[in-house]
């Protein structure tokens, strides 16, 4: 590898002005472009003063946006930066205790008895909107968007829909109730709660770290989770080989996922000097660093 | 009276981010081509130095008028180490809306700026 041209070395050197992320995104790209405006003025006529008006301009250029960049990232950093509140932690805890409810399926010897099947089913969606309420703080909402924004809204409304229907059940001769009006409506809230919970992760897999894999099992574990729906039949078809471990899967994979993204909310702490992105930003946001993973 | 249409909710935009926003157009650029477009736009009159070029592109690019092209040139043709940008779909109402601003700005100035020379003796 040849070594940096003289230029290149000078003008690296000028560019530790700007605040170190804008220099890892951008740095080669400024010495490139540096690079190209040099040897335009080195070939145009009169090439000494030309250079030196470059250089200048070059100069000038620096000190003219540095201060600029600096002002900016200071104000992103300081906006990202703010440790979780204890009512982001408490909305953290629940998702946790929402993901864990839903894993207790898979602890044997439980008393399933009714009360305790609509207790767990209750928990589980104040978990998840538990997550999704601490995912539309501001902090995390100016740079999660606005799709984001709209999934956790469409989320919680379908999770509290199922809450409210799962209570209704209670006391009724079997779950779900056979009334086949109250089993229709109680179908398209199930539907409606299992893909809005499938796109909640997916708008969080522009999140990095546990974030990012907390909702991937989230965005699958729906998925399959929706495949193991009385209603649907999948389970008890020709198929049932395939969709009985998929459901049993999804809603173990389902439960992660709110642990995890409940994890992410409880330990959000100050982001590491890297505001690079938008992505980046809002990894910070929700206090998740590449290092989590 | 004739009903105004109102351009989009947008975050302000700086004059230089309005000049990149149209010097990126509808192609896909590099800074480089960036910074020789807003020169031709503007007539020469505006020479915009990388770290305007980027610290704008850095704006835009978290503002999510921008984004960087996933393609990269053929190796023989140009530098791979080269980012092209492109405008999004919101860079393009933003860049129509500011379109329309200035139209009606020019048009409203132009019967009486444009008098016998403007102001240009």
């Amino acid at each position: 590898m040849s070594a940096p041209a003289s230029h290149e070395r000078v003008y690296r050197a000028l560019l530790r002005l700007y605040p170190e992320p804008f220099r890892t995104r951008f740095g080669d790209e400024l010495v490139q472009l540096a690079g190209d405006v040099l040897r335009d003025a080195r070939t145009g006529r009169n090439a000494g003063r030309g250079v030196a008006r470059t250089w200048l301009g070059l100069i000038m250029d620096v000190a003219l946006t540095a201060p600029a960049e600096h002002l900016e990232h200071r104000r992103v950093a300081h906006s990202l930066s703010r440790p979780a509140s204890m009512a982001t932690r408490i909305l953290g805890v629940v998702g946790v205790i929402g993901g864990l409810v839903l894993l207790a399926a898979y602890v044997p010897n439980l008393p399933w008895t009714q009360e305790v099947f609509v207790l767990r089913l209750v928990v589980f969606n104040g978990g998840a909107i538990a997550i999704a309420a601490a995912m539309l703080r501001p902090s995390t909402t100016a740079v999660l968007g606005r799709v984001a924004r709209a999934t956790a809204i469409a989320m919680i409304l379908a999770n509290a829909w199922y809450a409210v229907m799962v209570l209704m059940s209670f006391g009724r001769p079997q779950y779900p109730d056979p009334d086949p009006e109250f089993r229709e409506i109680f179908l398209w809230v199930a539907v409606a709660m299992w893909w809005l919970d499938a796109a909640f992760g997916l708008t969080m897999l522009r999140l990095r770290g546990l974030a990012r894999w907390g909702g991937l099992a989230l965005a699958i574990g729906s998925v399959g989770a929706f495949t193991g729906m009385g209603h649907l039949q999948l389970i008890d078809g020709d198929f049932g080989w395939f969709f009985y471990p998929a459901a049993l899967g999804g809603v173990a994979l389902n439960g992660i996922g709110w642990v995890a993204l409940g994890v992410v909310v409880v330990t959000r702490r100050r982001p590491r000097d890297d505001a690079r992105s938008p992505v980046s930003a809002a990894t910070a946001a929700t206090g998740s660093t590449p290092g989590d993973a | 009276m004739e009903a105004i249409e109102r351009p989009p909710a947008t975050p302000p935009l700086s004059r230089t981010a309005v000049h990149v926003l149209l010097a990126i157009g509808p192609e896909e650029r590099h800074g480089y081509a960036i910074m020789a477009e807003v020169a031709r736009i503007t007539g020469g009159s505006i020479r915009l130095g990388p770290g305007a070029i980027y610290t704008t592109i850095r704006r835009l690019l978290d503002d999510g008028l921008i984004a960087e092209s996933d393609e990269r040139p053929d190796p023989e043709l140009d530098d791979q180490r080269r980012r092209y940008y492109r405008l999004t779909a919101l860079g393009r109402t933003v860049a129509a809306a500011e379109v329309r601003r200035l139209e009606t700005l020019v048009s409203a100035a132009r019967p009486w700026a444009l008098e016998r020379g403007g102001a240009v003796e």
